[in-house]
């Protein structure tokens, strides 16, 4: 084959074009730390890394909104312990006042008592959130669930249910009605006071059943809020889980691997070197004096 | 015998005048050695019968050397490279004018994720807001991507109607080139149209040949005869009844004759391809996907309860038509200044309801897009992922014919390039061959001069 000058010279520039474009290549790799940022790059990791992205951020609203619920039913459950403790106060209160020895004018100040130790049940019960919702009264959530002194529930009955992954939705609020199933605490409370202030023995008695009732009962939904909590824990830690593999994966489908990545730009470094070392020895083998 | 002198005489300068074309054409050759598309010619000697005629050397015009197959692979190659490195850059430039801003996925993303913050607190005026500002970034995303194509296609066509006017000159240019070969022995005016025909090809694809009479004939893809001989049919563009945009045509005598989808090489054909294919596909498949986005929104959103307890609110402004949804897709105005008009809320519930809310979020998950192939991510990603994947494939087709391209080149370098060694060599020999022949016509005048003093 004849080798004319024009094709080693094009032979050499086209050499330094390919060394040079490699280096680039890899420069730009190695300083962004990513081998994929376009859709080109690699079309199917880039698709892959993208579903994942989407994935994370419907994970982290999910996450927050696990977290809201959470608080929500950390607030429930601080009122449903406010109540129980009234309400063993109260089941103290009627258990001395159904007591014969007692005076009614004891009675009475058990009465004023128990009327006491109601406000803080309705206070527990009509517990807001930082938005200023009530937190039992269902989805109905600015009117306040329980009348006061009556008691009487308005609240609705719906639940309130969150995304707890991208698909599943769990129960994430308890509604007051789960307090006036059974027996209705705040009723009962104010039979008691009348109860006491009347003198009334078996009123006294009769509300002493119904309180015990609203214990069992109390504890009961507590039961039932803490399983919410617990799904919501697992959940958030899931949600956590599935966050830090998101992330893991799509660094491993789009980042490029730096030690790897760093001694192919030496390479491609020298490679590019000798190509001009080549160049220039074409050049000056091609200067007429040496012909 | 003195005539025999005489007549040796003249062998002796017709030898002396063929080494000469021989230093005139290695010189010629040396300085043209880095003249693109020259190929270099040889001094054909003829010897003449020697005694008992007289004998001596001839020379012939200059000979071409160039081969006529490797130039035709070299213009179909070149088409072929001119094409796929502007189908590239066309496609380089949209994927990335297309990925510049948040992309439609990551706002449709962070739209469900606002969605899933608001259903857990449904009334809060903040997540809200956040979700109706998410409205907001989906509908610019949609048009940011649409604008991207849109331009894309605009600047492919402009491309095409210039290039398409380049692409006429080049043809009357090579009819020119014709008739002067036909005319007279002009190696020049053959590297030259060579030269024309490969960068005509560059533009509009097709495949020139030199015909037995030394006339080339360039005809683009699907038959149409650009150049024949002296005569070059003109090539224009003319707007689309449809879409407006360049069609070619060829217009030869009074026939006009429509070639746009039969140009299949070069860099208008590239345009065309990506103008009418790939840019063409992204644009409709945008405004399917903005249709899907806001009929699906909206299916769910009016049936649902706003924080107000009205019902029958929209999320985007409903489109009329799939085509130029993407274009139209806009926040419904009502929610855009009231963010309560979010319907969350299932119907005659109260605002803390958040059935409505989760309806919404369920859309993340549902295949509601292309046809109800698809969810409204995924169709938004396989857009992006379609045009990455043309560009991959424009890139490897470079890469593939700058080899096929670096390939024909060395071979017609080999064959017709100048090797500045080879005719050093050549000019010493014919310097050499000269000298002995000034010897030789020298001696003979000693002779003839002794013959005259002796009679």
């Amino acid at each position: 084959m004849r080798v004319t000058n024009m094709y080693m010279v094009t032979l050499a520039q086209a050499a330094n074009a390919k060394n040079q474009s490699n280096v680039a290549q890899l420069t730009q790799e190695v300083s962004s730390g990513l081998r994929v940022s376009k859709p080109s790059d690699d079309p199917t990791a880039w698709l892959e890394a993208q579903r994942q992205k989407v994935q994370t951020t419907l994970n982290t609203g999910v996450g927050e909104a696990i977290q809201s619920a959470t608080t929500r039913l950390q607030l429930t459950d601080g009122a449903l312990a406010t109540l129980s403790s009234v309400v063993s106060q109260a089941q103290e209160l009627a258990v001395e006042g159904s007591s014969a020895q007692l005076t009614p004018s004891a009675r009475a100040d058990q009465a004023q008592q128990v009327a006491g130790l109601l406000q803080s049940a309705l206070a527990a019960a009509n517990t807001k959130d930082s938005d200023g919702n009530y937190v039992l009264s269902g989805t109905a959530i600015s009117t306040q669930p329980f009348e006061n002194p009556s008691g009487n529930y308005q609240g609705n009955g719906t639940a309130l249910s969150v995304n707890t992954d991208a698909t599943t939705t769990q129960q994430a609020s308890l509604p007051g009605t789960a307090l006036e199933g059974g027996v209705n605490i705040f009723v009962t409370l104010n039979t008691l006071v009348t109860a006491l202030s009347s003198n009334n023995l078996t009123g006294i008695q009769s509300a002493l059943g119904d309180l015990n009732t609203a214990n069992t009962q109390l504890a009961t939904t507590r039961a039932q809020v803490g399983g919410m909590m617990t799904t919501m824990q697992s959940a958030q830690t899931a949600s956590t889980t599935l966050a830090s593999t998101l992330q893991t994966s799509v660094a491993s489908l789009t980042q490029v691997d730096a030690v790897q990545a760093a001694s192919q730009l030496a390479q491609a470094s020298t490679a590019l070197q000798v190509s001009q070392a080549v160049t220039t020895k074409v050049l000056s083998l091609l200067e007429p004096s040496s012909s | 015998m003195s005539a025999n002198l005489l007549s040796l005489l003249d062998v002796g300068a017709a030898g002396i005048a063929a080494q000469n074309a021989g230093v005139a054409v290695a010189t010629n050759n040396v300085a043209n050695a880095s003249t693109p598309g020259y190929s270099r010619e040889t001094v054909d000697f003829n010897a003449q019968l020697g005694p008992p005629l007289l004998g001596g050397v001839t020379t012939s015009d200059p000979t071409r050397i160039a081969s006529e197959l490797l130039a035709s692979r070299m213009r179909s190659s070149s088409g072929s490279l001119s094409m796929s490195t502007a189908s590239s850059s066309a496609l380089s430039d949209l994927e990335d004018t297309m990925t510049a801003g948040p992309t439609i996925d990551t706002q449709l993303a962070a739209l469900f994720g606002n969605i899933a913050q608001a259903n857990a607190s449904p009334s809060s005026s903040v997540t809200r807001s956040a979700v109706v500002q998410s409205v907001r970034d989906v509908a610019t995303s949609v048009h940011d991507e649409a604008n991207a194509v849109a331009q894309a296609q605009g600047q492919a066509n402009q491309r095409i109607s210039d290039n398409v006017k380049q692409a006429s000159q080049l043809a009357a240019q090579l009819a020119s080139l014709n008739k002067q070969v036909a005319q007279s022995h002009d190696p020049a005016a053959a590297d030259q149209r060579d030269q024309v025909a490969q960068q005509l090809a560059g533009l509009v694809g097709g495949t020139a040949r030199v015909d037995p009479d030394g006339q080339m004939r360039f005809v683009l893809d699907g038959g149409a005869v650009l150049v024949d001989g002296a005569h070059a049919a003109t090539l224009q563009t003319a707007p689309d009844a449809t879409t407006g945009f360049a069609d070619v045509q060829v217009v030869d005598g009074g026939t006009t004759r429509d070639v746009t989808q039969q140009i299949g090489g070069g860099s208008v054909g590239a345009d065309i391809s990506f103008r009418d294919g790939t840019a063409a596909t992204a644009a409709s498949q945008l405004d399917q996907l903005a249709y899907d986005i806001a009929t699906s929104f909206n299916g769910v959103s009016t049936q649902n309860a706003a924080a107000d307890g009205s019902t029958g609110n929209a999320m985007f402004v409903a489109p009329t038509q799939v085509k130029g949804a993407a274009a139209a897709l806009e926040i419904d105005p009502s929610l855009d200044a009231d963010p309560s008009k979010l319907a969350l809320a299932a119907a005659g519930q109260p605002a803390g309801d958040n059935t409505g809310g989760l309806a919404l979020f369920a859309l993340s998950n549902q295949t509601v897009a292309s046809g109800g192939t698809k969810t409204l991510t995924n169709s938004s990603l396989d857009i992006l992922g379609n045009v990455g994947q043309a560009v991959a494939n424009a890139n490897n087709d470079v890469t593939r014919d700058q080899t096929v391209n670096a390939g024909l080149s060395q071979l017609q370098d080999s064959l017709s390039g100048v090797d500045t060694n080879e005719e050093l060599t050549n000019l010493a020999r014919f310097q050499n061959t000269s000298q002995a022949m000034t010897k030789f016509v020298s001696t003979i005048n000693e002779m003839l001069s002794n013959l005259i003093e002796n009679l």
